[in-house]
């Protein structure tokens, strides 16, 4: 019995043709790698368009008041890629190039998780912004838009420029770490929800009506990639992903700048904005505190809900196995013209699921 | 991954394989189990692992039994749609009869038949006693050879 067991034993187990230790070693570390990897995008907070923005914002607003603190704030030579020159002119339009980066102590390289490009023209006040998909193909760099950075900002401006064609007179980097404490700072941000919504992965959950963010809610709400709305007595999946959630970041920054405008001279708030934004801030070498204030004046007279928002036009593509959006060459043109006001607008209304406009906040 | 852990892993390949075959269904390529494992291994942290060699076996025969028991379900319900499934007939009789016995059976038998484990090392990989180890094993041969008469 025990030979007869032992030969059925070693029959089995030397059944079928081995792959190899090598190569089994090889194949276990790709998907451990890739693994890896998807954990962290779900991690990393993709709070960008908001944090970015409205840290930006938020310097931008105080930094009349607290001139020091922005002198304090690291800078990085990128001039070889900006268009300098015209934007010095007052009234000028400009273009800022706002990123919000992952970068983290004790996370290695950086990435741009959100991209946006502000537009401020002092002539008609008026202020729009460009959402960049953070997975647009760039041909001539070869890989995604948001992979760039990892070369440095000088990198990423050029890709921003070459693709779409858009001047880029000033660049911010917001590290994603301060966007809590900003939102905490100006003292939470009302959105409204015709219904129930949630995010199981991030965390987000509101009642129907008018509900108050705090940090935590509101970073849970721009990073959401899996949002449901309640409907007919059951959940309902956002299928847009990623243009849903840059809707709903847009909404969201149209609001955070309503309560930072509202926010007036409180000192106390101003100052943990200002903290808040400043710890985290990268701004380019030549933007000037002359230009911040420059740019906070004119903020300061812009209706937040005048603010148009539109997005890069991409299709789904895959290129070396990858998924990525490419560029839809087509339809950039009217976007580019509606974003710069060079075209008769019909805003681009994006549905933006659970960043409604009933009922009213 | 530095050579270090290649390395390590690379050792435990061959072994770790046939152990695989044992314990997993016969639908089953064993060199997926033996990949399953050792991403969990580098995902893990390869520094972080006492006994890889233990850690290795233990984690083949949770991804084997899970396995079965997801393949179960799933054999139940093509009985209910009465669908056949081959699974095993490519193997001579007493072969197949082993793989009936559940994944666990299967390596207590390997290891103490084939590997020459003590039976104490075969309770800590399978997380009981060594009397329960024992018994485990000579209820997989008990049940083995009524197996074989059955079908004699």
């Amino acid at each position: 019995m025990t030979d007869e067991l032992r030969n059925a034993l070693e029959a089995i187990a030397d059944r079928g043709t081995p792959a190899g230790a090598s190569a089994t070693v090889d194949r276990a570390a790709k998907t451990a790698a890739r693994r890896h990897r998807h954990r962290h995008r779900h991690r990393i907070a993709r709070a960008g368009v908001l944090l970015a923005a409205a840290a930006f914002l938020a310097v931008a607003g105080t930094a009349v008041y607290v001139k020091q603190r922005i002198d304090s704030i690291p800078r990085v030579d990128v001039s070889g890629s900006l268009h300098l020159g015209g934007s010095d002119v007052p009234s000028e339009p400009m273009n800022v190039l706002v990123i919000g980066s992952d970068a983290r102590p004790g996370l290695d390289g950086e990435r741009a998780d959100t991209l946006v490009v502000i537009r401020v023209e002092p002539a008609t006040r008026r202020v729009s912004m460009l959402s960049i998909p953070r997975d647009l193909w760039v041909d001539d760099a070869k890989t995604r838009i948001n992979s760039t950075l990892a070369d440095g900002p000088a990198a990423l401006i050029d890709a921003v420029t070459t693709t779409l064609g858009v001047p880029v007179h000033h660049y911010v980097e917001v590290r994603f770490d301060g966007f809590r404490r900003l939102v905490d700072a100006v003292g939470g941000v009302d959105i409204p929800f015709p219904t129930r919504a949630r995010d199981i992965v991030s965390g987000f959950h509101a009642a129907p009506g008018c509900a108050h963010l705090d940090g935590d809610m509101a970073l849970a709400f721009v990073r959401s990639r899996h949002y449901e709305t309640f409907a007919g007595g059951r959940w309902m999946v956002d299928p847009t992903s990623d243009f849903g959630r840059i809707a709903r970041q847009q909404e969201f920054l149209r609001r955070l700048a309503l309560e930072l405008s509202d926010m007036g001279v409180n000192p106390v708030r101003l100052n943990s904005a200002l903290d808040a934004a400043a710890d985290n801030l990268t701004l380019d070498r030549t933007f000037s505190t002359k230009d911040l204030r420059r740019l906070a004046g004119l903020l300061k007279g812009t209706d937040p809900a005048a603010i148009q928002g539109w997005t890069v036009p991409t299709t789904n593509a895959e290129i070396g196995g990858a998924a990525v959006l490419r560029l839809e060459a087509a339809a950039l043109p009217s976007v580019i013209d509606g974003f710069l006001g060079q075209a008769p607008t019909t805003a681009p209304a994006l549905p933006a699921p659970g960043a409604p406009q009933a009922p009213g906040c | 991954m530095d050579t270090e852990a290649r390395r390590a892993l690379e050792a435990e390949y061959a072994s770790l394989r046939r152990f695989a075959a044992v314990v997993g269904s016969a639908d089953t390529d064993p060199d997926d189990l033996v990949h399953d494992a050792f991403v969990r291994v580098l995902k893990r942290g390869i520094d972080r692992i006492d006994d890889l060699h233990a850690y290795l076996r233990r984690t083949v025969l949770n991804i084997a039994a899970n396995d079965r028991r997801r393949h179960a379900r799933r054999r139940r319900a093509m009985a209910r749609t009465h669908v056949e499934e081959g699974v095993a007939a490519a193997y001579f009789s007493d072969a197949a009869d082993l793989l009936r016995l559940p994944p666990e059976v299967r390596a207590v038998l390997w290891l103490a038949e084939v590997e020459r484990w003590p039976y104490a090392d075969i309770g800590l990989l399978l997380g009981c006693t060594e009397e329960a180890a024992r018994a485990r094993a000579s209820r997989g041969r008990r049940q083995l050879r009524l197996e074989l008469a059955g079908e004699a």
